[in-house]
């Protein structure tokens, strides 16, 4: 007797084939689920650091989430997205993380960072001096086995802590100088509601009818959660009227720089 | 040299009609209550199944029917076709289940979670493709030699 045709042994291979392949997806599939059940952030999952200023009129939010993959599969394209909104729910800053990946079995750290830029909204730039809450979502997307793609959405309220609550300048009363100018005190205040310190250096412009009368510094370092309060003396020639006067406050640290903020005195 | 047509042991149609039924049950487990089961556990667990249960019993039923009637018909040149036209409806179905593949599930606090399956799905629809290149060859097979498989389909007893 021959063997069988060929087109019946063909259509048989195939069947075969089938069966074979629906069984391998299937136990392929069932390790996939149970191995993904297993992944866990691990360790801290929130801002390893505090905030810090950067650069200038900026605020940088570092951290890092370590993901433990102790399955047997790896996990890709891993990455962070946060959006961070006004109170009103406008855009105010984005941030994230790199696209990484965490091999089966393996722990990685992702760093990820937010950056407000405090020049380019009139709110953002109130953050500085006024406390506030802040709507943000954090996205988590990964890609299991290059097959399931997973993404996770955490909407959270951020409070936010001024870390020059409520800046202010006060001028003291002016006192004639023997050499003909005016010594006024002036009281440099604010609360640091913020999660870092402010040190640096506040560096001021006293300013009257177009032209500068004084300039000076104050050094600050102030503890989160502390008060700042620090009177200096301010000298005007002549020419100069404290009265209307335009101060700007300057502050500058190692590695950061705020824009001056303009104080009219009274 | 072939082997004889004759020499087939074809079961009788009230046989086969018996094995359909016994495959039917067992394709609708497949089709309709295994994917029913789920949907009805992902609805337990507060997660709105992508799929409803109408469609999803629909499609059961009518790829189960296939495959009952492939078994009835495998004697007879219809084989092919009914094979190849379930395969492809699985296919089809497949693809469609990928297509809706994601899942949103709220884990707590307004976060939810997405996953999107239609990756994994799309694995299993290479098993109807390679079942509908089968039923292509068969349909070959019974075009160019009508009956020269069925002895082979059926085996003769060996003594």
């Amino acid at each position: 007797m021959a063997g069988p045709p060929a087109l019946w042994r063909l259509a048989r291979l195939f069947r075969i084939l089938a069966v074979l392949w629906l069984v391998v997806v299937v136990v392929f599939l069932a390790s996939v689920a149970y191995s993904g059940s297993k992944i866990r952030p691990a360790g801290e999952t929130g801002p390893t650091a505090p905030p810090t200023f950067s650069g200038t009129d900026t605020i940088t939010l570092t951290g890092q989430v370590n993901v433990s993959n102790p399955g047997w599969y790896p996990l890709d394209d891993l990455s962070l997205l946060t959006v961070v909104d006004e109170p009103n729910g406008t855009f105010l800053a984005t941030g994230g993380s790199p696209v990484t990946s965490v091999a089966a079995g393996g722990t990685t750290t992702v760093p990820f960072s937010i950056t407000i830029a405090l020049a380019d909204k009139a709110f953002a730039r109130s953050l500085l001096t006024e406390d506030a809450t802040l709507p943000s979502t954090t996205w988590v997307n990964a890609t299991y086995v290059r097959l399931i793609h997973v993404e996770l959405s955490v909407p959270v309220n951020v409070s936010w802590g001024a870390p020059l609550f409520g800046l202010n300048v006060t001028p003291g009363t002016p006192a004639p100088q023997s050499n003909g100018t005016a010594a006024v005190p002036l009281t440099v205040s604010f609360a640091d509601h913020a999660k870092f310190p402010v040190g640096g250096t506040a560096k001021y412009t006293l300013a009257s009818g177009g032209s500068t009368c004084a300039s000076g510094s104050l050094p600050v370092a102030v503890a989160s959660g502390g008060t700042y309060n620090e009177t200096t003396t301010a000298y005007l020639g002549p020419g100069c009227s404290p009265n209307g006067a335009t101060l700007t406050l300057r502050f500058v640290g190692a590695g950061w720089a705020l824009n001056p903020f303009p104080v009219v005195l009274r | 040299m072939t082997t004889a047509v004759s020499s087939a042991r074809i079961p009788s149609l009230p046989r086969r009609v018996v094995f359909a039924s016994l495959r039917l049950a067992g394709l609708l487990v497949f089709f309709v209550a295994v994917p029913l089961g789920v949907l009805n556990d992902l609805a337990a667990h507060g997660i709105t199944p992508p799929y409803s249960a109408v469609t999803v019993s629909a499609v059961g039923v009518v790829l189960a029917v296939l495959g009952a009637a492939g078994t009835i018909a495998r004697p007879t040149r219809s084989y092919g076709p009914i094979a190849f036209v379930a395969s492809v409806g699985l296919f089809v179905y497949l693809l469609a289940l990928a297509k809706n593949g994601i899942v949103t599930v709220g884990v707590g606090s307004g976060a939810t979670l997405q996953l999107s399956y239609g990756g994994a799905i799309l694995l299993l629809a290479l098993m109807p493709v390679l079942g509908a290149i089968a039923a292509m060859f068969t349909i070959l097979e019974d075009g160019l030699s009508p009956g020269e498989r069925l002895p082979y389909d059926y085996p003769p007893t060996r003594r």
